[in-house]
């Protein structure tokens, strides 16, 4: 009966030892492998707190003594940093420490000289202890809690140490630099951002990459003493300080508090400059600015911001960088058009909308600049429509009188209201509705050939189109010529007239669109640089009355209807070139024929 | 030398060893092929139990590691991040999981015995995890 019981029992035991011999393999597997890689620190994680080479030796010597104590190894902040960051600091700590030494900084009666300590032998280091530690109990407490509130200023407590104690000796010295960064960066961003800088951002580091642009808010000679203020990393640092051999005579927490108060007192002394709170050296009550106003301080001084300017000032930039081109443009245009051609763009239309073009081109480089030229765009639209219309009117009066020149009866089609309002414009604006109208002309045509260009291109500058208009002319001089000479007869019957005019009609679009096709994207005369040279003889006579209703026949081309009115401009612009007398009579007239030239708009 | 695999761990290897099912007899080479069948077993048990050499050879135990492989379980544990792994680590798994699986062997070979079997079938497996468990176990 109780065997089963026995054998359960034995099978229990049994299990038991197994699972105490598993345990207790696994313990020595941990042991085994707990040792850092290469020469990396092994951080304990219940203290967050790694022992450095030299506290192992001391720490064999007062392990009799103070057993069990953590804080005995937490006497360096909890880096796993890199070897190379180790050598660092111990380097920068020691030429810190030289300098401090040099500048008789441990002359402090208040406090034991860490130098008499550090000449203390090794044997009188636990006599130090037991007299530290009946001092310094109270601040145990807030010790152990110091080493758990682990922050970015233990990291480089060290760095931080040396330099608080250089500032208040040698304000004016090594730090010089780094603190005229900080002060300029502090300078900088401390209006803009005040608010957002009292989040501390430490403990990551792409926070603190990102906290690193922001400003501080705190004035710069808080911030200057911030890292004075601290005493509370000044724990952690003398401990591995070869110059001082404070480690030596230090063992457990009792060194961390003797340490406190001797940085506290001494930076009382030294920092006049200091805060308040910390008199009472009770570094539990630091309060939470003052931390992120040293952090930052610590950052600044430890890795120099790199002030990189903002493109807060691109608008400004981008202004003058409008300015400029527009003046360029303006001394361009001067140079390139007579008088006679400055008058057509009284507002500076060519100038700024070129800028506006080149702008819009070059994609928009500042805000107030782009909008100004979408807005003058937008203007100009609704304006230049409506120029177009009364140009477009103007110049089918135009055709019509001389056709009626030509031929002698007159043709007489109702005319729109507009083209009796725009009768009443001067000659003086011929040029500029030209102008429009040839950009509106352009404009469309572009738009067909590469939406993805400049969306509204308006007018280029005058002086390149001029020679290009000479070639223009030339070929149209020859195409006008050949036209002639078809259809000369077909003067006397205008049944007959329509179709051999027709067919020389077609002739001429497509001639005229090989001539667009060679030159698409140059200047506007292109555009109507046939028509240019058919208007050119249009004052001769009766070829332009004959093109005039062939072209008018043939309204299949978009293009088409468009010749008239491009001739019937042209006819002005050539009158405006040579007689401006002419102007006056070609102008008044109206097109009655505004339908066919305003559906090719 | 017999095989690398052995399916019946009789005994703790690197502990006090508990008594074996079976006497060992000295000299059993000279007896019966069942009892010299049964030293050349209980010779590799005690030579085992002597070692402390890896027994999961390397090259297999590090295809765990490397997602390329095919075996993931690294991934399983870093959250998908593809890792490098120093060749301490590699050592320490191995390491701690032959340890485990010498104990769980232990225990399933335990209760084996406890119901009169001599082979270890995968239903002592299962008990010893349950039995030995975080949450059941003795521990």
């Amino acid at each position: 009966m109780g065997r089963p019981g026995l054998e359960e029992d034995a099978l229990l035991w049994k299990l038991r030892n197994n699972r105490r011999r598993f345990q207790r393999r696994m313990q020595q597997l941990i042991e085994k492998y707990n040792h850092p890689f290469q020469d990396y620190l092994l951080v304990q994680m219940s203290t967050l707190t790694y022992q450095t080479p030299q506290d192992s030796g001391s720490s064999n010597a007062g392990a009799a003594s103070d057993s069990g104590s953590p804080v005995a190894l937490a006497l360096v902040p909890a880096v796993p940093g890199s070897p190379v960051e180790n050598e660092f600091r111990r380097k920068y700590l020691t030429q810190g420490d030289a300098l401090l030494q040099d500048a008789g900084c441990f002359e402090d009666p208040l406090c034991p000289c860490p130098a008499v300590l550090a000449t203390a032998p090794r044997n009188d280091s636990l006599s130090l202890l037991g007299t530290s530690s009946s001092s310094c109990v109270s601040s145990q407490n807030f010790e152990a809690d110091d080493i758990c509130d682990v922050t970015i200023s233990d990291l480089y407590a060290g760095m931080l140490h040396s330099m608080s104690r250089l500032l208040s000796t040698k304000p004016s010295s090594i730090i010089s630099t780094k603190t005229f960064i900080v002060q300029s960066w502090s300078s900088r961003r401390r209006h803009a951002h005040r608010s957002r800088a009292r989040v501390s951002k430490v403990h990551s580091e792409g926070d603190r990459r990102s906290w690193r642009e922001r400003p501080t808010p705190c004035s710069e000679p808080q911030q200057e003493t911030g890292p004075l203020r601290d005493c509370k990393n000044l724990v952690h640092v003398t401990q591995h300080k070869p110059g001082l051999k404070l480690d030596k005579a230090f063992l457990a927490g009792n060194k961390t508090q003797i340490l406190k108060l001797d940085s506290g007192w001494k930076e009382l002394q030294m920092a006049p400059r200091q805060h308040s709170s910390l008199t009472s050296l009770d570094l539990n009550r630091v309060h939470r600015p003052d931390q992120e106003n040293r952090l930052r301080m610590l950052n600044g001084l430890i890795s120099p911001v790199k002030v990189v300017s903002r493109p807060r000032i691109l608008p400004i930039q981008a202004q003058n960088r409008y300015r400029e081109i527009e003046a360029k443009f303006n001394k361009l245009h001067q140079e390139c058009c007579p008088n006679p051609m400055k008058r057509s763009f009284p507002d500076g239309l060519p100038g700024s909308w070129a800028v506006d073009v080149y702008r819009g081109g070059s994609g928009s480089p500042g805000s107030p600049g782009s909008l100004r030229s979408s807005e003058t765009h937008r203007r100009r639209l609704p304006f230049s429509k409506v120029k177009v219309k009364r140009l477009s009117e103007a110049f089918e009066n135009l055709g019509k009188r001389c056709v009626d020149i030509g031929r002698g009866p007159p043709e007489s089609q109702p005319s729109p209201s507009l083209s009796k309002d725009s009768s009443s414009q001067s000659h003086g604006h011929s040029w500029q509705t030209s102008s429009l109208f040839q950009g509106h002309n352009s404009g469309t045509f572009r738009k067909s050939l590469s939406p993805s260009q400049i969306s509204v291109p308006r007018i280029e500058p005058l002086c390149c189109g001029r020679n290009r208009y000479k070639e223009v002319k030339e070929k149209f001089d020859q195409l006008h010529q050949k036209y002639c000479q078809t259809s000369p007869r077909q003067a006397k019957s205008p049944a007959h007239l329509g179709m051999p005019l027709n067919e020389a009609s077609a002739e001429v679009p497509l001639q005229t669109q090989e001539l667009f096709g060679k030159s698409k994207r140059d200047s506007p005369f292109q555009k109507w640089s046939p028509s240019l040279q058919w208007h050119m003889r249009s004052p001769q006579g009766s070829p332009a009355a004959e093109a005039y209703p062939s072209a008018q026949s043939v309204q299949a081309a978009g293009r088409d209807p468009q010749f008239p009115a491009k001739r019937r401009r042209m006819c002005g612009h050539r009158a405006s070139f040579q007689d401006p007398s002419e102007v006056d009579e070609v102008v008044p007239r109206r097109g009655e024929q505004g339908s066919p030239v305003q559906a090719g708009w | 030398m017999g095989p690398r695999r052995r399916s019946q761990p009789e005994a703790p290897r690197r502990g006090p060893a508990s008594p074996p099912p079976s006497t060992p007899r000295r000299g059993a080479s000279l007896g019966s092929p069942s009892q010299r069948r049964r030293n050349v077993w209980l010779k590799q048990v005690k030579m085992l139990q002597k070692s402390t050499d890896l027994l999961i050879r390397k090259r297999s135990f590090s295809r765990l590691g490397t997602p390329s492989s095919g075996r993931e379980i690294c991934m399983k544990f870093t959250r998908g991040m593809d890792f490098n792994w120093q060749a301490q680590t590699l050592l320490a798994l191995q390491e701690a999981a032959e340890a485990y699986l010498v104990h769980l062997f232990e225990d399933a070979y335990l209760l084996s015995l406890r119901v009169g079997r001599g082979t270890l079938f995968p239903m002592d497996v299962q008990l010893a995890r349950r039995i030995c468990s975080i949450e059941e176990g003795l521990g």
